[in-house]
């Protein structure tokens, strides 16, 4: 039995958040409400602090009785939708933020990255970033010296490393970054979801320095929503929802477990009406969005080479363009939110007009190519060669291994898009 | 071992200081790098700030309005009291901000964030000692020959830094949960600076007031460098206490107050 190097237990942490204040009706009224402002923001303020004046309606519980016990050279990884509380937890564990109740032991250097490049200064040189950022992420001097040429080497901005970092690309900025966080080498590392940095041969790179951190004998915790990754490199996973765990245990089964239930909200319709975020200049509006396989049965795991299809729903807002070309676009992405298929039905010979009710366009792919990964589906309308809604990542679907070829074959090699192929012996 | 708990310490941890020396060391290089970077006359702006302020004091204290500077020439009067109030002025001001300006090392990673006052003071350090040599020179310009008084810089400067880096420290935790401290701090500094003896000498405050007056730490470090450099100034050990105390008080208040809200700082930041 290997010793146990975090064990919390109830940690729980409540956060204060802003109210809406009470408008006034009269001049009056307003006049009185102006004299008080600053009375009233200072008690406001004053309460950010002190939570425990705050009244139920003001608060939230971003963690309930968290009990944690980590054990030495375990890489467990945290999952859970945005808000659940996982950032919350790796903060606490790294003394950025205190619990409101509870207690934590932690039994070696901790070392965290919430974030890459904290500190940078941009009249700065790269070189004195190092050193900078280095010692910010807990590392001394001579550490940062001994490692300084790898670290160099492996952002791969070797010629630029006396240069403000203020003339770097975002890019070299990030890989620069990155590079400083690779060599931290404490006793336990907290990651929270960095690993999304560069272009993808940097986060190749990053991924197998992970892997070697992994191997190392390191304990990590990370969080991530890249469940490939988690599965590939943690021995166990932790799935956090509204601040409580819901499942720990092995990856494979807790990954698949979460991945059912936060897919459940595609199984039904998705209602694109209360989409907030969209673009476009708003003449046409989508409306529903169905993703079916062959049987038209709705759902969201699609095996390789299985049929995927659409059903879209739009309606006309401004009347003027009835009968107007138009077009209509999907985007298939990736995890990285990296387009990886586009499709418009002109450019597969499809006209489209539209129409003064609600117009039914559906959209099929035969034979889904994609490796087995998460992605996820944007949508966009276009009338008479303008934008005029798009609303992005709709829903998620999952593309499992499968028999492409149809030949009784399934596919459980790791690449990343699949096609037909003859080949032929002579 | 480390414990997390919503408990909140009471005093600094001086063992954690010392293992990021090394962090405080680039704090301050990046503050002295930053502050004169992309800037024509870079590290001149140094001597620009007091060597200005004292050809105006001169020209309205000294020639309009007359003000006794105790029989020597008022520009070095004034200057010599100048070097110790910029770098207090400046100290105060860069150490209030030096948590909002620094967000980021606040809610993204864990570092003892008593540092960043302390760097922004330090960083300052480079000023004074420039301003520090242009006051000697016109002492050698004046042919003013200090004696063994100078040593009594000493615990001025003491007194001095632990005045800027305590006040620094108060100001900085009140500013990162009020913003007004921010926008209220320069005209405090304006008010401090005429409620202490730069224009003039604090031989003119009647006899009675002057333990009142000194409980502002600044009357004694002015009145300090006056004596250690020019031999003149209002050296009373009851107003050398009244500044002392105070000063320690302020220094006990910060830490405990910095101490016992640190652990906030990321929620409300």
């Amino acid at each position: 039995m290997s010793k146990t190097v975090i064990k919390a237990t109830n940690i729980s942490k409540k956060y204060t958040i802003g109210t809406k204040n009470s408008k006034p009706q009269t001049l009056a009224g307003e006049i009185i409400n102006f004299i008080n402002t600053p009375i009233r923001n200072f008690k406001k303020i004053k309460n950010l602090s002190n939570s425990s004046h705050a009244n139920k309606t003001n608060s939230i519980w971003a963690l309930k009785k968290i009990n944690l016990n980590i054990k030495e050279k375990e890489i467990v990884g945290i999952i859970g939708a945005n808000g659940s509380g996982k950032s919350t937890l790796l903060k606490i564990l790294s003394k950025i933020t205190t619990p409101t109740g509870g207690e934590a032991f932690i039994y070696g250097k901790v070392g965290s990255l919430l974030e890459v490049g904290t500190g940078f200064h941009d009249e700065l040189t790269g070189k004195e970033n190092i050193y900078l950022n280095g010692t910010i992420l807990g590392m001394n001097k001579n550490e940062i010296t001994k490692n300084l040429n790898d670290i160099i080497d492996f952002s791969g901005v070797k010629n630029f490393i006396d240069t403000p970092v203020k003339r770097y690309s975002s890019g070299m900025r990030v890989r620069l970054a990155f590079s400083v966080a690779a060599y931290l080498e404490p006793e336990i590392l907290i990651i929270d979801e960095v690993l999304a940095v560069g272009d993808a041969s940097f986060q190749k790179k990053c991924l197998g320095k992970m892997d070697d951190v992994a191997k190392s004998g390191r304990t990590v915790l990370f969080v991530s929503h890249n469940m490939e990754s988690i599965m590939s490199l943690c021995s166990r996973v932790i799935w956090i929802d509204k601040g409580e765990i819901v499942r720990e245990g092995d990856p494979i089964s807790v990954v698949n477990e979460y991945l059912e239930t936060s897919s459940n909200t595609s199984h039904t319709e998705i209602d694109l009406e209360q989409i907030e975020k969209r673009g476009g200049d708003g003449s046409v509006k989508f409306t529903k969005l169905k993703i079916l396989n062959n049987e038209m049965t709705e759902k969201s795991q699609f095996n390789i080479g299985e049929v995927l299809k659409l059903l879209i729903s739009l309606k006309p807002i401004e009347k003027g363009l009835i009968d107007s070309n138009l077009q209509i676009k999907v985007i298939i992405k990736n995890q990285n939110n990296t387009n990886v298929l586009n499709f418009n039905n002109e450019s597969a010979g499809q006209q489209f007009h539209l129409l003064n009710k609600t117009n039914e366009i559906t959209f099929a792919i035969p034979k889904l190519p994609l490796g087995q990964g998460i992605y996820s589906i944007s949508l966009e309308a276009w009338v008479n060669g303008g934008k005029s809604d798009t609303v992005g990542n709709v829903c998620v679907f999952e593309s499992i291994a499968g028999d492409f070829n149809g030949y009784g074959i399934s596919s459980s090699d790791h690449s990343m898009f699949y096609t037909s192929s003859i080949w032929g012996q002579s | 071992m480390q414990k997390i708990s919503s408990q909140q310490n009471s005093i600094p941890n001086f063992k954690e200081l010392i293992q990021y020396k090394d962090l405080l060391y680039f704090l301050v290089l990046k503050d002295i790098k930053s502050r004169y970077a992309q800037s024509v006359i870079g590290i001149g702006w140094a001597v620009i700030q007091p060597v200005f302020f004292m050809i105006i004091f001169t020209i309205i204290f000294g020639k309009l309005a007359k003000i006794e500077s105790e029989g020597v020439p008022y520009a070095i009067f004034s200057f010599c009291a100048l070097v110790p109030w910029t770098f207090f002025a400046n100290g105060v001001t860069d150490s209030t901000n030096s948590l909002t300006s620094n967000i980021g090392m606040i809610t993204k990673i864990y570092i003892p964030r008593i540092l960043l006052p302390i760097s922004a003071i330090i960083g300052k350090g480079i000023d004074f000692i420039i301003a520090l040599i242009i006051l000697v020179i016109l002492l050698i310009f004046y042919k003013i020959n200090p004696g063994l008084e100078v040593l009594y810089i000493i615990p001025c400067i003491a007194l001095l830094i632990i005045s800027a880096l305590s006040i620094g420290t108060i100001l900085t935790t009140l500013a990162v949960q009020y913003r007004d401290v921010k926008y209220a701090l320069p005209f405090g500094i304006q008010i401090l600076m005429y409620s202490s003896p730069i224009a003039f000498s604090s031989s003119m405050i009647p006899e009675k007031y002057r333990i009142i007056f000194s409980l502002n730490p600044m009357v004694s470090v002015v009145e300090g460098f006056r004596y250690s450099f020019l031999g003149i100034g209002v050296i009373d050990i009851n107003m050398i206490l009244s500044s002392s105390i105070t000063t320690i008080i302020i220094l006990i208040t910060s830490l405990i107050y910095f101490s016992k809200t640190e652990k906030s700082f990321a929620d409300v930041a």
